[in-house]
């Protein structure tokens, strides 16, 4: 009987090594996804720190970092401070093609010769350090005038007043005075690192550029409930304008005075919600939040856990979302005197 | 045989079994309800209610219904209604936020107009029922403790 038996494995034994290697082949892949995760972060936070050396080219050129939305020469919505810093972060070919003067130069749809003529450059450029890699958002969207870069790292321009921290009596304005309704009721801030009508340079941050942020990554969707969009959606961040676009106000938020109202700018953010805050909620019906109004877009990641950040010294970091918004509002201002807590 | 096809399954099984569970939400939890009054303008509905907490810097909104009552949900489960302090301002009806077409007449025509600071009215003619005061957390006055358990804040917008 014995020696009639083939030398053989039994179904039982295949079908245990087949559960082994299933049970470590489950165990090895959520590894793998959390190495490629770990990758594109990187991946992120090298654009940031590519965004400031940029910045500090700039700085080393003109002695201040550009102006964070600015007016077009000939009136109207001038382009942002990512334009500025095309030639220093090897971007140089598109910057060739950009037209600087004229009106309207940041509105690539619409509003006049120039501006149409930098929406067609915008249409087939590609500017690689403008998208975060793990973000769900569109790298290019239909603005009007065709397809235009969305940029996921916005310019910081200050923070809200509250939980007890107050702007300078000229530091905050009203903010969005466009198309009527509740737009009026974000705010934007003059106090930070990159900031409406004016350049702000490392003599400005009187904090000391190591505790100001520069530049924070928005690079997840708000959530709108509206009903013009339909039930509740995924709106990417600032989407509705794309990367050229400035602002068309001709003067600073220090100049216009607290209570004046702005037109929103767009590239820019002022910080009034936390990091991440508002993944699931509702949030385009907040104050200042919005596709196309919002001055108040929280920063915003598809990291675990935080956003990417850049410091005005040049240090890309990660900033927790558990950062007290005090720290935030404080290191979000260039001037504030505050000494922030380690964060 | 049996003896092995039994090791085998418990071993299977053990690996099988994963580590789920309900939401449990973070921290102490609050719900929060109430409604609005205006004497002199009645007709509430769709009207926000907006609670900004400054200190986690997130805010909760409910539109009122026909009745003017309203009652916030939290919009992360795992979060909950966070206990604070919060302030409270009352905004025009999601619908008149204009949402254009950025190739749309009225859209290019208020993006031409170069807009000047100071000089702009941003009040559209659908929103005029509230009060200028309770749309800005400065002016509005309305700072409320959220506790604990059941909250009810009414406010009375004719005041």
């Amino acid at each position: 009987m014995a020696s009639k038996m083939r030398r053989a494995f039994t179904l039982v034994e295949l079908l245990v090594v087949i559960a082994i290697i299933g049970v470590l082949v489950g165990l090895l892949l959520p590894a793998v996804q959390a190495a490629r995760e770990s990758a594109r972060r990187s991946s992120c936070q090298n654009n940031l720190k590519q965004i400031g050396l940029g910045l500090h080219n700039y700085h080393d050129s003109f002695d201040a970092f550009p102006i964070g939305a600015a007016t077009a020469p000939a009136g109207g919505w001038g382009v942002s401070w990512w334009m500025r810093i095309l030639p220093y972060i090897d971007e140089s070919a598109v910057f060739n093609r950009i037209t600087f003067s004229g009106a309207n130069t940041g509105w690539t749809c619409c509003g006049s010769a120039e501006g149409a003529a930098n929406g067609a450059v915008m249409q087939t450029a590609t500017i690689k350090s403008a998208a975060c890699p793990s973000s769900p958002l569109e790298k290019k969207r239909d603005t009007g005038g065709g397809l235009t870069t969305i940029t996921q790292y916005h310019g910081i321009s200050g923070a809200t007043d509250g939980d007890g921290f107050t702007n300078a009596s000229d530091g905050l304005s009203n903010c969005c005075g466009c198309c009527g309704g509740q737009q009026a009721t974000g705010k934007l801030a003059g106090t930070g690192a990159l900031v409406v009508g004016r350049t702000v340079g490392f003599k400005d941050m009187k904090d000391g550029s190591s505790n100001v942020i520069a530049v924070g990554e928005a690079s997840n969707f708000i959530w709108s409930a509206l009903p013009t969009a339909g039930g509740k959606q995924n709106v990417p961040v600032n989407g509705a304008h794309g990367i050229m676009m400035g602002n068309p106000n001709a003067t600073t938020v220090e100049a216009a005075g607290p209570g004046a109202m702005f037109d929103r700018p767009f590239n820019l953010t002022t910080v009034r919600y936390s990091p991440n805050a508002p993944a699931i909620n509702d949030n385009a019906s907040w104050p200042g939040v919005g596709d196309n109004y919002g001055t108040n877009n929280p920063l915003s990641s598809a990291h675990t856990g935080g956003v990417l950040i850049l410091i005005a010294d040049g240090q890309a970091r990660f900033l927790n979302d558990n950062v007290t918004m005090l720290t935030l509002r404080q290191l979000c201002t260039r001037n504030d005197g505050g000494t922030p807590a380690p964060y | 045989m049996l003896k092995r096809v039994l090791i085998t399954s418990t071993v299977c099984l053990t690996f099988l079994v994963g580590c789920g569970g309900p939401v449990v939400p973070i921290g102490p939890q609050a719900q929060v309800s109430g409604g609005v009054t205006n004497n002199e303008k009645p007709g509430m509905l769709g009207i926000q209610v907006v609670f900004y907490h400054a200190g986690k810097g997130l805010t909760l909104a409910a539109a009122l219904d026909a009745q003017g009552k309203y009652a916030l949900t939290p919009g992360d489960p795992k979060v909950g209604i966070p206990v604070g302090s919060y302030t409270v301002t009352i905004l025009p009806p999601l619908d008149s936020i204009v949402q254009e077409s950025p190739t749309s007449a009225d859209y290019q025509k208020s993006m031409q107009a170069g807009k000047v600071p100071g000089t702009v009215s941003a009040k559209s003619s659908t929103d005029s029922d509230i009060p200028e005061k309770f749309r800005d957390a400065k002016t509005s006055g309305l700072v409320l403790e959220i506790k604990e358990g059941v909250n009810t804040f009414d406010f009375d917008l004719s005041k």
